[in-house]
């Protein structure tokens, strides 16, 4: 059982590499890229707010 | 969160280990030395840099001379240094204990200085006759002398005559490949012979009040200072290029100051009659600032060839014979 | 399914709202968030990489052309020489790094920067501090401890600014959501923890309640080796460890490798002092140990570099089209390079020859520069844009950044190197008077006035690149500025 433990322990760590992906910014889509143009007014837009303004809370999935 | 927590303590901890283990131990160890003394309580060394000495590392860590300049002797085995006459023997911790700043150093631009307030005795030995005496054993020169004066012995006995008879002055100008400073010591093996004929420089009896520039300065036949006394670091402080000519040392003209001569010529002068600076002309003198004395008598200062029991040299060795000898 | 052709789509208008949408804005709300303090710590750093640069080709100029300025108190080599290193390690390294660490910070937390006026009031601190500490040193006001020269006033600004820096770093790290914490964010939580401990140690150590003798040399070296490893090493490791996949999109190909190496590295690096001191007036075994730590940090280095290797497997190609990309392997791969040569240069043989010689400020260089401050900059060309919400302007500015920084640094680390190493020859050879180890190495540092020539063309071309994106004349097109236009217009390769 220990054994078990420890491989799944190990194989769960490449789990762990995934979390700076998500839909938005998926594996597999190289990111050296600039906003696109519908995100730059939405940008502007919030640029003028306060920055303390928590995001929506999202349904699922995790992001950074 | 465990997680979490676990990669506190090991962040926190792992550098605790190192903080402890690298500092704090080590200071345990070698944090509380004493000055060495012998059976009697006397021949302490080392003994604490006052006076101008003090001042003196401060004026040497503000110009940065620590960036080109060490202050340790490493053993035979670690390098060339005690081959090449800096030391008698390797830097020990205990030499340290009294320095106002650890200026250990970490390139070598310009010559080892831990021991450069040795290098005149060192000349004045290999001149007199071997009979053991070495006024060069206590580092003890913290009130600076006036800087005309040659580096009398530190314990306040004048110097043997033998003092003139010395042979840096074949060592004066060094060898024609010069750098940032002069050529670390006297030319390799001097200290074992005794001078050429016919370099006889002037006599020399230093006092505490000189009242004639020329009287009080152990010069060579070519009327310089000797090398590594008073007089000759601030030759050398001022214009490095005029001892040695292709050094790349910064020269520190703004710690002295040019002025008129007035009715005679200052005792402090650094031009002194018998060998002028370059860019100097009759009428005028140049003269140290408070905070370039207080340097040199910090150079002066540095001298680690006391010997040490917990670092001995086969020099140290036959030097301890000598003084037993001496008792 | 073309990615370039994705991204540019229009979206399908508010109706809709994909997962991947509010993911969007999530991370673009989280970006503009964090616009303010962090380009303060960049304009600021740069700012002084300009006065390092300055400084330093000053400093390569008067070492064989000494009686240039020789008569002014305040450009002696001997303080202009700190000067140099203390703008580009506390001016430079630490609000650059500070800066991309706030950003990988609030992205990792996955939330808003929250209370930004403590950034900025840090930033303040911190060019006040830094400042007072410069010109203090070229005032005469040295302490003599390298890497720590700036007199007490100064530091406690320092100190005092990094503390708003930590505390904000642990506000946002307690609001952060919940999720596994990545390995970048071990990095920067070891960085941000073990720098405060480092720098009130020394300060106490050194001036306060100041250890005795050599001790206070010992703890010098064991605070700079630390700073370069522990706060300038980690947040570059952490930073590559987030740029490399996020650019390539794919994940670091081994995590389990990624947290060994985390732990091999504090551990080992954080010995490593000693070896600056090598045959020094100390207890063998604080050299010994540190020889042995540096030998062994050959552990991590190699769990590293081979991560990244294997993660940039196939993609190496993505390296002729992402400035990031570039900057970030260039860097990864000097960090390699920089930890061997490490390794050979404690080695008491090679010790014994190079111990004072300009080698190891060539070592220094390449941590620092080489692997350190190309990441960042790497770093910096990704956030920026996401900041400012517009792209640079001039591919061939950075490519010029890049090849005048490659060129400059590594022929500044191969003439110290190889000079030093010649120097040493001649300085353990005692039939050689002293003077001829130091004329042995001049050609070699005049050689290094012209790397340093390439160098300051390099940092204008960035600082004026960086002043572009700051006033908003960044580009605005949709096409991100590959380092080499996309040969098609579908925008096909990667």
């Amino acid at each position: 059982m220990r054994l078990a433990e420890i491989f799944a322990k190990v194989k769960g760590y490449d789990e762990h590499a995934a979390v700076i992906f998500d839909r938005d910014e998926p594996i597999g889509r190289p990111t050296d890229l600039v906003l696109p143009p519908s995100r730059r007014s939405l940008f502007r837009r919030r640029a003028a707010k306060d920055s303390a303004n928590s995001p929506n809370d999202a349904p699922s999935g995790t992001r950074s | 969160m465990k997680g979490l927590q676990s990669i506190f303590l090991g962040i926190l901890g792992i550098f605790a280990f190192s903080w402890v283990g690298m500092t704090l131990v080590p200071q345990l160890q070698i944090g509380s030395l004493n000055p060495q003394s012998d059976e009697e309580g006397t021949d302490v060394y080392p003994a604490p840099t006052s006076g101008m000495a003090v001042r003196g590392a401060q004026v040497y860590a503000e110009n940065g001379c620590f960036y080109c300049h060490s202050q340790q002797v490493r053993p035979e085995y670690g390098g060339s240094d005690i081959e090449r006459k800096w030391g008698d023997r390797r830097s020990a911790p205990r030499d340290y204990i009294f320095q106002p700043i650890i200026l250990l150093g970490k390139t070598r631009l310009g010559p080892d200085l831990a021991n450069v307030g040795h290098r005149p005795a060192l000349q004045e030995n290999a001149a007199a006759p071997p009979t053991g005496a070495q006024p060069g054993a206590s580092p003890t020169a913290s009130t600076s002398p006036v800087p005309n004066e040659a580096k009398a012995a530190p314990d306040g006995s004048p110097p043997p005559p033998t003092v003139a008879a010395s042979p840096a002055a074949s060592v004066a100008p060094p060898p024609a490949t010069a750098s940032a400073a002069a050529s670390a010591s006297p030319v390799p093996g001097a200290p074992a012979t005794l001078p050429a004929a016919g370099t006889q420089p002037a006599a020399n009896v230093p006092t505490s009040a000189p009242a004639m520039v020329a009287d009080t300065i152990a010069l060579t036949s070519e009327g310089t200072p000797l090398p590594y006394t008073a007089a000759w670091h601030h030759r050398h402080l001022y214009d490095p290029r005029s001892i040695v000519s292709e050094s790349n040392m910064p020269s520190y003209r703004f710690l002295y100051q040019k002025r008129r001569i007035g009715v005679v010529p200052s005792a402090d002068s650094i031009n002194f009659a018998g060998g002028r600076l370059n860019d100097s002309d009759e009428n005028w003198e140049i003269v140290p600032s408070y905070d370039a004395k207080c340097l040199v008598a910090y150079l002066m200062s540095l001298d680690q060839s006391h010997p040490l029991k917990e670092a001995k040299s086969p020099l140290t060795v036959s030097a301890a014979q000598g003084k037993e000898a001496q008792k | 399914m073309n990615p370039t052709g994705q991204i540019t789509e229009e979206p399908l208008g508010d109706i809709e709202v994909t997962t991947s949408d509010v993911e969007r804005v999530e991370r673009a709300l989280i970006d503009a968030s964090t616009r303010l303090p962090v380009m303060i710590f960049y304009g600021s750093a740069i700012a002084w990489l300009l006065v390092s640069t300055f400084f330093g080709i000053l400093t390569t100029i008067k070492l064989f052309w000494p009686d240039l300025f020789s008569n002014v108190a305040f450009l002696t080599w001997g303080r202009i020489q700190p000067v140099h290193w203390d703008s580009l390690i506390y001016g430079w390294g630490c609000m650059a790094g500070m800066g991309t660490a706030i950003w990988l910070m609030a992205r990792l937390c996955r939330t808003t920067l929250r209370h930004p006026l403590v950034l900025i009031a840090g930033a303040a601190f911190w060019n006040v501090g830094v400042l007072m500490g410069l010109l203090g040193v070229l005032g005469g006001a040295n302490t003599g401890y390298e890497w720590l020269e700036f007199p007490g006033f100064s530091a406690l600004t320092l100190f005092f600014s990094y503390l708003l820096v930590l505390t904000w770093g642990l506000v946002m790290f307690r609001y952060r959501r919940r999720g596994h914490i990545y390995i970048t964010q071990w990095y920067l939580l070891g960085a941000f923890l073990w720098f405060p401990w480092l720098y009130a140690s020394a300060q106490v150590m050194l001036f306060i309640l100041p250890v005795e003798g050599v001790m206070k040399a010992a703890v010098n070296w064991w605070f700079a080796n630390n700073l370069l490893f522990l706060w300038f090493g980690s947040i570059g490791l952490g930073t590559a460890y987030y740029m490399i996949p996020k650019v390539i999109g794919r994940p670091v190909h081994s995590y389990y490798l990624a947290a060994i190496g985390f732990w091999s590295f504090a551990l080992f690096s954080s010995w490593t002092g000693m070896m600056r001191l090598i045959d020094g007036p100390f207890p063998a075994w604080m050299i010994t140990a540190s020889i042995a730590a540096m030998i062994l940090t050959i552990i991590p280095v190699a769990t590293v570099g081979l991560n990244h290797h294997m993660t940039m497997r196939d993609h190496f190609p993505l390296m002729r089209y992402s400035p990031t990309l570039r900057f970030t392997v260039f860097g990864a791969i000097a960090y390699t390079a920089f930890s061997i040569v490490g390794v050979i240069i404690s080695l008491r043989s090679m010790a014994r020859i190079v111990s004072f010689s300009e080698a190891t400020v060539g070592w220094t260089y390449m941590g620092l520069y080489a692997f350190f401050t190309m990441v960042i900059f790497g770093s910096m060309y990704y956030i920026v844009p996401r900041l400012v919400g517009r792209e640079w302007r001039y591919a061939s500015l950075i490519k010029l950044h890049f090849w005048a920084s490659a060129y400059g640094i590594g022929l500044t680390v191969l003439l110290l190197l190889v000079g030093g190493f010649v120097q040493g020859l001649s300085l353990n050879d005692a039939t050689l008077p002293f003077a001829e180890s130091t004329q042995s190495i001049l050609p070699y540092l005049r050689g290094r006035t012209l790397a340093w020539i390439l160098l300051t063309v390099s940092h204008l071309v960035f600082a004026f690149h960086f002043g572009l994106m700051l006033l908003g004349f960044g580009r605005t097109a949709s096409v991100p500025t590959f380092l080499n236009p996309l040969e098609s217009k579908s925008g096909g390769a990667h």
